[in-house]
C-alpha cells in the first residue's frame, strides 16, 4: 500500500478541501523522524464526509490534525476553499479557524471541567465578538437545543452530565462558529454503543441541517461505513484504497482493506470468527518503515516488486482507487497464515531503499 | 507443562465450576445506596463461556469482580452465594481469597496500559504469581514465563521478559496480561472488556488467542463486553445486564435468533451493521440507564421501552423460563403475540418511550 499518487483527487474547481503531498515528520532520538504521513493527497466536495480509517498510529489523527495545521505539516499543500493553509501565519490563519472546527475522541476530557457548558460553547463566539451578548446567547441556546441538550441546564458544569452529552456539548461547540469543515476524530470510540448511535444520528442531522463537511476519522469499520460518503483507507502513513463505501465494502480491493473487513466481530453467531481471516503482526515502526509498499511485511500477497518498488494510486473500477501492485479480484479470499512469506524476498535491498525514504 | 491434563482426574467436586445464586453488590455513597448488582444467578460449566452484555453501568463489571471477592474493603454490601468448586466465596476473608486469585481463577482487564505494573520488568509480572503459588525454583519460573510468552504468540519471548511494560504496544501488553492470567493454569478466568481499548485488528488477535488458550486449558471464562458482536461467536451462553440484574440469558444462538427482550433487541439493533447501506439510519434507545439508587418501580427499562405498558411501569417482570435454559424479564416479550400487540398500541398511540431524549445532567448513579 504504501501508495501515493493523486489518481483519485477530483478536478480542483469543486472541493472545499484539497490536500496534495501532505508530509508530517516528528523529530526523533538520535536524528531519526517518525514518519506518520507520509504523502497524503485528499479532496473533500463540499457537504460530503470523508471517512479516514486504519489502524492505531497509520497516521489517521495526524492527516487531520495537520489539515487545521495543528502541527504544521513538514511538506505539501492544504487548501481550504481556495485558500493555501501552509503558508499562513498568526492573525491570517486565526481568521479563518472559525471556519474549521474539531471534535475529539475523549468528549469528558475534551471540555474544560472547570467552566459552564454555556460558557464552553460561546467561547468560539466570545472571542470573535459575534453579534452582542443577547445574541450570542441566543446562538448557543440554539445550538444546545439543535443537539439535544436543554439549555436549561447550559448553567451546568461538564461532569454533571453523561459521555454521550459531553460528546454532544462538543458537536455544539464546534458547531457554533457556523464552520465550513469539522474533523471529527474518533467521535464515538469512547462510547456505548447505545450512545454511539445516538452520536452518529446526530452529526448526521447536523449534517443535513447545516450542509457541513466532515472528515470523520475512526477505526471502526462499520461506523466510517455508515456515516461516509467516500473513504479512505490508511496504513503506516500511506493511502491504500480510496472510494464509496458500499463498493469499497463490497469489492474491497487492498488486501489491508479485506483484512480489516475480516476483522471486525460480527454480531451473528451463525457467523464464526475465522483465525486465517485475521491480519496477523502489528504495525512496523514509523520510524524506519519497510521499503516499497508498506504493507508487505504483513501482507500474504506480497512478492519481490513490493519491497522495490512503492505502488502508486490507480483506478481499478470507476471511483474505487487502490494503491496495490497486486489489487484483489472480486471473490478472492485471502489466507493471513501465509503473510509475510514473500514480504522479505527484498530485504536485502532494504537498507538502501529505506534511507532515501 | 500440561495444567489442564491432570486437574480433574482427582477432583473431587463434579457439580459446576462456578455457581452464582441471587448475588447482591450494593455500594454505600453520600446520595444512598447504590444498586449495582441486584438478584444475579448464574451457572458456569467447566470449559464454558458465558458472555455478560451491558451498557455501561448496567454492573457487569461489578458483578464479575463481586464473584471473584475483588470490592473496596468498606462501604460495600454483598450478599448471596458464590460457590467455586462447592466452595461458598462470600464471607470468606480476603486473606484466604489468595489461594483463589490466580491460582484458581484470575483476570484480564480493559485497560493493558494500566494493569501492568510500570516499574516491573514483564518477567517478573509473571513469575511473581508462579512462585507465590507453584512451589518452583526461580530458573523454572523464568523458563514457564518464556513458554507462557510463547504460546501467547509474543515474538522473541526470552528478550521481551527483561523489557519493561512500556516498551511494548497496546497488544503486546494485552497478551502479556492474558500470560500472567494464565501462569498457574486457572480453571476460571474472567475478562472484562479485554479488547475494548485496542485496534480491530489486534481485537480478533487477542480474541482468537484467548479461544485458543481456552481450548488448550479446559479453563471457563465469564467474558464481559458492550459490544454484542464479540461475544456472538465466542460465547456459549449469553447473558444481558441492565441495571444491576440480568434481564435475558439464553445460549447464543438460541439468544441470537429468538431474543425475548426489548432490551437485547434495542442493543443488537443499535450497533453498525456491514452490511447495511452506508447512510442507513441507526436505531437508538432513548434516554440512559435508570439511576441506581432510586430505581422506577416495576421494569427497570420501561421508561426506555418500545413496548412499555401500564403493567410494566407498576409491576417488576420476574425472570421467566422460555425452554431451553431461555430466561428472560419482561411482561410483553418481543416475537410474541402479547409484544406485537402492546408495540402497535404505542405506534398507534404516537407514544414514543416515556423517556424524552437524552436532555436533562445525569445525577450520578455509578459508583
Amino acid at each position: 500500500m504504501a501508495g501515493t499518487g493523486h489518481a483519485h483527487l477530483r478536478p480542483a474547481d469543486q472541493d472545499l478541501l484539497r490536500v496534495e503531498d501532505l508530509v508530517v515528520e516528528f523529530p526523533a532520538r538520535g536524528g531519526q523522524k517518525v514518519h506518520a504521513v507520509s504523502g497524503i493527497s485528499l479532496d473533500i466536495v463540499e457537504g460530503e464526509t470523508l471517512g479516514l480509517v486504519g489502524e492505531s498510529g497509520c497516521g489517521k489523527s495526524t492527516t487531520g490534525r495537520a489539515i487545521v495545521q495543528l502541527p504544521r505539516p513538514t511538506s505539501g499543500s492544504v487548501k481550504l476553499d481556495g485558500t493555501e493553509l501552509t503558508g499562513l501565519k498568526g492573525e491570517d490563519l486565526r481568521k479563518l479557524r472559525p471556519r474549521m472546527q474539531m471534535i475529539f475522541q475523549d468528549p469528558i476530557s475534551s471540555l474544560n471541567p472547570r467552566r459552564k457548558v454555556r460558557d464552553i460553547v460561546s467561547e468560539g463566539l466570545d472571542i470573535w465578538s459575534i453579534g452582542d451578548k443577547a445574541s450570542r446567547a441566543a446562538k448557543v441556546d440554539e445550538v444546545l437545543e439543535a443537539v439535544g441538550i436543554d439549555p436549561a441546564n447550559a448553567n451546568r458544569r461538564p461532569h454533571e452530565f453523561s459521555g454521550g452529552q459531553c460528546q454532544r456539548i462538543s458537536i455544539a461547540r464546534a458547531m457554533v462558529t457556523e464552520p465550513k469543515l469539522i474533523i471529527c476524530d474518533e467521535p464515538v470510540s469512547a462510547l456505548d454503543v447505545s450512545v454511539q448511535a445516538q452520536i452518529i444520528n446526530l452529526l448526521q442531522d447536523m449534517k443535513d441541517r447545516y450542509g457541513l463537511t466532515l472528515v470523520f476519522i475512526a477505526h471502526d469499520l462499520a461506523v466510517v461505513k455508515n456515516v461516509s460518503d467516500r473513504i479512505m483507507v490508511m496504513y503506516l502513513g500511506k493511502v491504500c484504497e480510496v472510494g464509496v463505501p458500499d463498493a469499497l465494502y463490497q469489492r474491497p480491493s487492498h488486501p489491508y482493506t479485506a483484512a480489516l473487513l475480516a476483522a471486525i466481530p460480527v454480531p451473528d453467531p451463525q457467523t464464526r470468527p475465522d483465525s486465517e481471516k485475521v491480519l496477523g503482526g502489528e504495525i512496523p515502526s514509523p520510524l524506519n518503515p519497510p521499503s516499497g509498499c508498506r504493507f508487505r511485511t504483513r501482507c500474504p500477497k506480497a512478492e519481490a516488486r513490493c519491497a522495490q518498488e512503492e505502488p502508486q494510486i490507480r483506478e481499478v473500477v470507476a471511483n474505487h482507487f487502490v494503491a496495490c501492485h497486486f489489487p484483489l479480484e472480486p471473490g478472492e479470499v485471502l489466507d493471513f497464515t501465509k503473510a509475510g512469506a514473500g514480504a522479505f524476498v527484498g530485504l536485502d535491498e532494504r537498507t538502501e531503499a529505506d534511507a532515501d525514504l | 507443562m500440561s495444567p489442564g491434563e491432570d486437574r480433574f482426574g482427582d477432583a473431587p467436586y463434579d457439580g459446576p465450576l462456578l455457581e452464582v445464586t441471587d448475588i447482591k453488590t450494593y455500594f454505600e455513597t453520600d446520595r444512598g445506596l447504590v444498586r449495582s448488582v441486584d438478584g444475579v444467578s448464574l451457572t458456569l460449566e467447566r470449559g464454558k463461556t458465558i458472555g455478560i452484555v451491558g451498557e455501561s453501568g448496567s454492573g457487569k463489571t461489578v458483578l464479575s469482580r463481586s464473584i471473584m471477592g475483588l470490592l473496596p474493603k468498606r462501604g460495600v454490601v454483598r450478599e448471596g452465594s458464590v460457590k467455586f468448586e462447592g466452595q461458598e466465596f462470600i464471607g470468606i476473608k480476603p486473606k484466604d481469597m489468595r489461594a483463589f486469585w490466580g491460582a484458581q481463577m484470575s483476570m484480564i482487564f480493559q485497560d493493558p496500559m494500566t494493569s501492568l505494573n510500570p516499574v516491573m520488568k514483564v518477567g517478573n509480572q509473571i513469575t511473581e504469581s508462579i512462585r507465590q503459588h507453584l512451589d518452583v525454583s526461580k530458573s523454572f519460573a523464568n523458563e514457564l514465563a518464556e513458554n507462557l510468552l510463547e504460546s501467547v504468540r509474543i515474538p522473541e519471548p526470552r528478550k521481551r521478559l527483561k523489557e519493561y511494560p512500556h516498551q511494548l504496544s497496546g497488544g503486546m501488553r494485552q497478551r502479556v496480561c492474558i500470560a500472567v492470567a494464565l501462569a498457574c493454569g486457572p480453571k476460571l478466568l474472567f475478562a472484562d472488556e479485554p479488547t475494548t481499548a485496542l485496534d480491530v485488528t489486534v481485537q480478533a488477535q487477542v480474541l482468537d488467542l484467548m479461544a485458543a488458550q481456552q481450548r488448550e486449558r479446559f479453563m471457563a471464562m465469564v467474558l464481559v463486553t458492550h459490544d454484542l458482536g464479540v461475544v456472538a461467536g465466542r460465547a456459549d451462553d449469553i447473558a444481558v445486564m441492565y441495571a444491576g440484574r440480568i434481564v435475558e440469558k439464553a445460549p447464543t444462538t438460541t439468544l441470537f435468533a429468538n431474543m425475548k427482550m426489548p432490551y437485547t433487541e434495542a442493543l443488537l439493533s443499535s450497533i453498525p451493521r456491514l452490511d447495511d447501506q452506508s447512510h442507513t439510519r441507526l436505531a437508538t434507545i432513548p434516554g440512559r440507564p435508570p439511576d441506581l439508587v432510586h430505581p422506577p418501580k416495576g421494569c427497570k427499562f420501561a421508561p426506555r421501552c418500545p413496548y412499555v405498558q401500564d403493567k410494566c411501569r407498576e409491576e417488576e417482570p420476574l425472570l421467566t423460563d422460555a425452554g431451553g435454559g431461555h430466561l428472560y424479564r419482561c411482561w410483553f416479550p418481543v416475537g410474541t403475540p402479547e409484544g406485537a400487540a402492546a408495540l402497535e398500541k404505542n405506534r398507534a398511540a404516537g407514544a414514543a418511550p416515556a423517556a424524552a431524549l437524552a436532555t436533562g445532567p445525569t445525577t450520578g448513579g455509578q459508583p
